[in-house]
């Protein structure tokens, strides 16, 4: 049953994002040519240019509003409104329910921040820029790997597992909100809102209290290098508390607590 | 095959009174094979359990009969059709002869009454 | 066992009133049952308790002897009063869509009453009338061999030709395993289609008998008695 829900949910998101994609990578390229090109880019004294350039920044903008947009429109008109009485009858569980609108923000949320890198890249990077990006990141890693013994590979896994893990808790969290959002009958959408702020800032204060805590605590183990691996640990344990969290909040309030219209 | 109802009556009992007179004018034949009771219910546009109820009821009176397998059949015993056709004939005249004397009629007058009408109808 | 949908004190408390109060409602298999009542007397709560769209503040509600569930929206097919379809979708989409969840919908039967309507399957909702999209709403639920139907105003928004259709499709449909309930004003419409009905007032049964109780008792229609009991 998820992978149907997720077909769907996949079908119903395409459409809507897909252009926005379309469209960037027209101004990407558009904007390279004439950008790039000497004698056209003198031809129209740089006017085409600065006007490409304006409706590509508004793209990206466009790009990361949409994503965004769309990732709230879903649950919200999905499971909360009018579409709600199909969603919620049909024969397939809640937890099923927020696992296909959470795998399919998080997806795309990673493809909109990829189309984005590549499309900047696109624009502006000349041979010569990705050289000295090549030796630049070189540089680095040979100074790192002077101080730390710890392989940057396996650090950059780390980040980038910790990266993603707060993402699926940030879109968890936004659901928490519009969960609890429902129960404010006529403003349901102001009441996520104050969900939202709620929830995070309840969890700023747990988090400020624990790191002064850890803090105090890696004072004394300063100077060893695996506290890096440690603090990103708890990091990532904390974000995948708070993830199951604003998943059980979510699930109470799709569930028992579900009041359509 | 039309089907009148009003409100204030059971609606099974109208059925049966409706699809007995279908049966003794021969709208439906004797021996002939009844649709599905949920065909019927449809063409009458009524609920098929009360339908049922209804089919029971003229199967009990003898109109109609089952076979397990088969269905239902309009009886084909043609003389018991023609005996309650006679019966609701019969009771159709006494109403009608009272009906008369309400208006003031007596036998005479009325069988003349009859007499004259039927002339004129056939000229 | 043979009970369909069954209320034991069922009781819904929202935050402002009590839509439903100590209900005790038994409905078998192989009915078509009215459930008629004002607005606000907690004919849809009751349904969409049945739906599990709506968890109940004490009692219990069963379906086939379980709590609404997973297994119960199996055999349960709803039609609610409002539009449900995205707007987006064909009318080919939105089948592809219940073929996909329900094991018990059948494709032909839908393909062949939305010809009958002359509705296009390549048509998208979007460009449909309010009345078009609830036709095929109804015919998506009529297309379910499920063991319950709940439907809610049914024939509200339609033309008397699709009424016709509608209460046609009701009927023949009928099998003695499965149970429709209507919820309606239209009394006037459906009442010979009905076997028994359920009067709510202010989240309690008012009465419940069989239609042709009612007639052969009271000596009026439903629709006659419905007025009377709840004359303003």
């Amino acid at each position: 049953m998820l992978g149907k829900l997720l077909k769907y949910e996949f079908k119903a998101t395409t459409r809507t994002i897909l252009p926005a994609y379309l469209l960037i990578a027209f101004f990407t390229v558009a904007g390279r040519i004439a950008t790039k090109n000497p004698t056209l880019n003198s031809l129209l004294n740089g006017s085409i240019a600065g006007v490409l350039m304006f409706f590509y920044v508004l793209a990206i903008i466009m790009i990361v509003a949409l994503t965004f947009f769309m990732i709230l429109q879903r649950f919200y008109t999905n499971l909360l409104r009018d579409e709600g009485y199909l969603t919620h009858t049909l024969p397939v569980s809640v937890d099923h329910h927020i696992w296909t609108k959470t795998i399919t923000a998080f997806v795309w949320t990673v493809i909109s921040t990829i189309v984005v890198t590549v499309s900047l890249f696109g624009l502006l990077a000349e041979a010569e820029d990705i050289r000295i990006l090549i030796t630049g990141m070189q540089e680095v890693i040979r100074a790192y790997n002077e101080i730390c013994t710890i392989p940057l590979p396996l650090l950059i896994a780390e980040l980038v597992i910790l990266a993603l893990i707060s993402l699926l808790s940030a879109l968890l969290n936004l659901y928490a909100a519009m969960g609890i959002g429902q129960f404010f009958n006529r403003h349901k959408i102001l009441g996520s809102v104050l969900a939202y702020m709620g929830l995070s800032f309840i969890f700023s204060i747990v988090f400020g209290v624990f790191a002064a805590v850890a803090g105090v605590w890696f004072d004394n183990l300063a100077g060893r290098e695996y506290i890096i691996h440690v603090v990103l640990g708890i990091l990532s344990a904390g974000v995948v508390a708070q993830g199951v969290l604003y998943y059980f909040i979510t699930r109470y309030c799709l569930g028992k607590r579900l009041n359509l219209e | 095959m039309s089907w009148k109802f009003v409100n204030d009556r059971p609606i099974y009992m109208q059925l049966v009174e409706q699809m007995q007179l279908k049966i003794l004018s021969g709208e439906y034949q004797a021996g002939q094979k009844l649709a599905s009771v949920r065909d019927l219910a449809a063409e009458a546009a009524v609920n098929p359990n009360t339908m049922q109820k209804a089919l029971a009821e003229l199967e009990k009176s003898g109109l109609l009969y089952s076979e397990r397998t088969t269905g239902r059949f309009i009886t084909d015993d043609t003389d018991k059709i023609t005996r309650i056709r006679r019966v609701y004939a019969e009771k159709s005249v006494l109403e009608f002869l009272e009906q008369m004397k309400g208006l003031g009629f007596d036998t005479e007058e009325t069988i003349r009454l009859i007499s004259g009408i039927i002339r004129e109808e056939s000229k | 066992m043979s009970a369909i949908l069954e209320c034991r004190e069922l009781t819904k408390q929202f935050s402002q009133r009590l839509a439903l109060s100590k209900i005790d409602l038994s409905l078998e298999r192989g009915k078509i049952i009215g459930l008629l009542g004002p607005n606000g007397s907690g004919k849809s709560t009751l349904i969409k308790l049945a739906n599990g769209l709506l968890t109940p503040t004490a009692g219990e509600i069963r379906i086939a002897g379980m709590p609404p569930g997973v297994e119960t929206k199996k055999i349960v097919a709803y039609l609610p009063e409002r539009t449900y379809l995205s707007d987006w979708m064909t009318v080919g989409d939105v089948l592809n869509y219940f073929g996909d969840f329900y094991e018990n919908f059948s494709l032909e039967k839908a393909r062949d009453m939305l010809d009958r309507l002359g509705i296009d399957i390549k048509d998208r909702l979007k460009t449909m009338s309010k009345g078009t999209k609830e036709k095929v709403q109804l015919i998506l639920v009529m297309s379910r061999e499920a063991e319950l139907y709940l439907l809610d105003e049914p024939i509200g928004g339609v033309d008397p030709a699709a009424r016709d259709y509608i209460l046609n499709t009701i009927i023949t449909n009928y099998n003695e395993n499965a149970t429709v309930v209507i919820s309606t004003h239209l009394i006037y419409d459906i009442e010979k289609v009905l076997e028994e009905v359920v009067f709510l007032n202010e989240g309690q049964v008012a009465l419940r008998m069989t239609v042709d109780e009612i007639r052969e008792q009271k000596g009026t229609s439903v629709d006659a008695l419905f007025r009377e009991v709840f004359r303003c």
